[in-house]
C-alpha cells in the first residue's frame, strides 16, 4: 500500500467510526433475550410478511417493466436517449417522500389517472398494499433499468446477428439468446431492485400510507414501534441489517460491477 | 443462384464501393489486407451494416436503398459464417447445432441436430454428457470442431430451403467442406489463402459439378483494386485440398426431407 498522510488516515477512521459507531449501538443495546420473542410477535410477523410480498412483488412488476425499458434505452442513440436515461434514473436520486407526493398526485382519488380509475371503476389505489408495491416499485425499478442496461451495452453484438442470420427473428432472438446472455447482470439488477424495495420507507408511508397488516411494510413498521416499542424496533431493524448483510456478501464483486 | 450487388458504405476515414457480379455456379474469393473492407462487404450482404446500394440475390432484391428497400437478416437466404465462429455460449453443444433449424420452425431440429453430432464430432468421453447438459462455454470443446459447429449451423439453412447463399468469413476449411458436400455445395479449399483470410462467396450449384470457377478479387482501402489477370484461376494454383471429392460417410443426406 502507498503511504497516505497521517491526518489523511485520521480523517478516514473517522468517517468509518462514523460508520461503524451506529451499527454497534444497534447490535449492543438489542434486547437479545427478546429478539426471539420479537420475531415471532403477531405485529412483527405481519409486517415481515408485508415487506417480503410487496418487495418481491415489485421485483417482479420491476423485472416485466425494466427490461424492455433497459433493452429500448441501450437501443436508443443521441439525445432522445439520454432524456429517457435521465428520466429514468430520476427516481434514485429523487427524495421518496417526494416520490410519494407524486404518486399521490398522480394515481390518488383527486390524481391523474386516479380520478379516473374511482369515477369509472370505483377503483381506490392510496392506502392499499398495491400502493405500496407500486411504491417500492417507483424507488427500486430504477436500479434494475440500469444494471440490465450496462449488460447489454457490455454484451457482444455478433452473439444477436449471428442469431438474425441463423434465421431468428426479433422475439427469439430476444429470448433466446439476449436474456439468458444477460442473466448475470439481470439477477445483480434484480437483487439491488429487491434491497432498495425492502427499504422503501418515504414514499411507502406517503402514498400507501401506516395500515398495520396492509400497508405497513417493516421500515414503517419501525418508524412507528420506535415510539411505543423501542424494542420491537430494534429486533425489526436487525432483521433488515442481517437482510443488507447477507446480499452484500452475496453480491461482493457484483455489487458495483453492475452499475 | 447469382447475386448482384453494388455495396457502398461511406463512414469516417473508410470508404466502401463494391461492385458485385457472381453468376450461377460461380465462387468468388476476395482478398485484402486487414481493413480493407471485407467483413464490411460481407456484413452489408447479410443486411448486418447500413448501406447505400443494391443487394440482389437470384432475382430477386434484398436491399435497394434508392427505393428504401431493406429484407432483414432473418429473412434473407444468405448464411453468414463469422470469423470467429460465434458460437451461443450459454446453449449447449446440441442446441448451438439445432438453433438454425428452430429458427425455420422444425420441430424436430434437436433430434436432427442430435443425430449429426453422435455422427460427426469426434467422440470423447466426456462429450456425450456435455452435449445434452453443459453450456459451451464450460465444455471442453475443442477450437477445430468449433469451427465445424458454426459451419454446420449456417449451412442448415441450406438444408431446410433447399438453397442459400453462403458468406464464410474465413476460408474454409475441411470440416466445413464436409459438411458443405451433403448440401451438394462444392467447395474448395485454399491454404494459401487461409492465411490471408480471404473470404468465399458460395451459393448451391449443384448442375455445376464440372468444378466450381474462382473468381479472386483483391480489395483494398474499400476499393475492388483489380480483377486479376488470371480471372479465371487453375485451379492447381490454389491447390485445392479436398476439391469437389465427396467426402465417404455422406450421412444427413437422407436426412433430408
Amino acid at each position: 500500500m502507498r503511504r497516505v498522510p497521517a491526518p489523511l488516515i485520521a480523517l478516514a477512521g473517522l468517517g468509518l467510526l462514523f460508520f461503524l459507531l451506529p451499527l454497534a449501538g444497534l447490535i449492543l443495546r438489542a434486547p437479545w433475550d427478546q429478539a426471539a420473542a420479537g420475531i415471532t410477535a403477531p405485529e412483527t410477523a405481519t409486517a415481515l410478511e408485508l415487506s417480503l410480498f410487496c418487495s418481491l412483488a415489485a421485483t417482479a412488476i420491476a423485472l416485466v417493466l425494466g427490461i424492455p425499458l433497459a433493452l429500448v434505452l441501450s437501443r436508443m442513440t443521441g439525445k432522445p436517449r439520454k432524456v429517457l436515461r435521465a428520466l429514468t434514473t430520476l427516481p434514485m436520486v429523487l427524495p421518496p417522500v417526494v416520490g410519494g407526493v407524486a404518486l399521490w398526485l398522480a394515481f390518488g382519488r383527486r390524481g391523474l389517472v386516479g380520478s379516473f380509475l374511482y369515477q369509472a371503476f370505483g377503483l381506490q389505489i392510496t392506502f392499499t398494499t398495491a400502493a405500496a408495491v407500486m411504491a417500492e416499485t417507483f424507488v427500486a425499478m430504477p436500479f434494475l433499468v440500469i444494471a440490465v442496461e450496462g449488460g447489454i451495452r457490455s454484451l457482444d453484438p455478433r452473439y444477436e446477428e449471428a442469431a438474425r442470420a441463423l434465421g431468428a427473428g426479433g422475439w427469439m432472438v430476444f429470448a433466446r439468446v439476449t436474456l439468458p446472455l444477460l442473466r448475470p447482470a439481470i439477477f445483480s439488477g434484480a437483487v439491488l431492485c429487491w434491497a432498495r424495495a425492502l427499504g422503501e420507507f418515504g414514499a411507502t408511508i406517503t402514498f400507501a400510507g401506516n395500515f398495520p397488516g396492509r400497508t405497513q411494510t417493516v421500515p414503517v413498521a419501525v418508524y412507528v414501534a420506535l415510539e411505543t416499542r423501542p424494542d420491537a424496533a430494534i429486533v425489526l431493524s436487525l432483521i433488515l441489517l442481517a437482510v443488507s448483510l447477507a446480499i452484500l456478501v452475496g453480491m461482493r464483486d457484483r455489487w458495483l460491477g453492475a452499475l | 443462384m447469382s447475386l448482384k450487388a453494388r455495396v457502398k458504405i461511406i463512414r469516417a476515414g473508410f470508404e466502401l464501393d463494391v461492385l458485385l457480379d457472381v453468376d450461377d455456379g460461380e465462387t468468388v474469393a476476395v482478398l485484402g489486407p486487414n481493413g480493407a473492407g471485407k467483413t464490411t462487404l460481407l456484413r452489408a450482404l447479410a443486411g448486418l451494416a447500413s448501406m447505400d446500394g443494391r443487394v440482389e440475390l437470384d432475382g430477386e432484391v434484398l436491399e435497394d436503398s434508392a427505393q428504401g428497400l431493406y429484407v432483414p437478416t432473418e429473412r434473407r437466404q444468405i448464411g453468414l459464417v463469422f470469423q470467429d465462429h460465434v458460437l451461443f455460449p450459454h446453449l449447449t453443444v446440441l442446441d448451438n447445432v439445432a438453433f438454425g433449424l428452430q429458427a425455420q420452425g422444425r420441430g424436430d431440429a434437436r433430434q436432427v441436430a442430435r443425430r449429426w453430432l453422435e455422427r460427426n464430432v469426434p467422440r470423447g468421453a466426456r462429450l456425450a454428457e456435455e452435449v445434452k447438459t453443459a453450456p459451451l462455454a464450460r465444455s471442453h470443446f475443442r477450437s477445430t470442431h468449433r469451427y465445424s459447429l458454426a459451419t454446420r449451423r449456417t449451412l442448415d439453412q441450406y438444408r431446410e430451403n433447399g438453397y442459400g447463399y453462403l458468406v464464410a468469413n474465413r476460408s474454409v476449411r475441411l470440416a466445413y467442406t464436409r459438411e458443405a458436400h451433403r448440401y451438394g455445395a462444392e467447395v474448395s479449399f485454399y491454404r494459401d489463402l487461409d492465411r490471408r483470410g480471404c473470404l468465399l462467396f458460395r451459393f448451391r450449384p449443384s448442375e455445376h459439378r464440372a468444378g466450381p470457377v474462382i473468381e479472386i478479387w483483391a480489395l483494398d482501402r474499400g476499393t475492388h483494386v483489380c480483377q486479376p489477370p488470371n480471372r479465371r484461376v487453375p485451379r492447381h494454383r490454389f491447390r485445392p485440398s479436398v476439391g469437389s471429392r465427396v467426402p465417404p460417410d455422406d450421412v444427413g443426406a437422407e436426412e433430408l426431407p
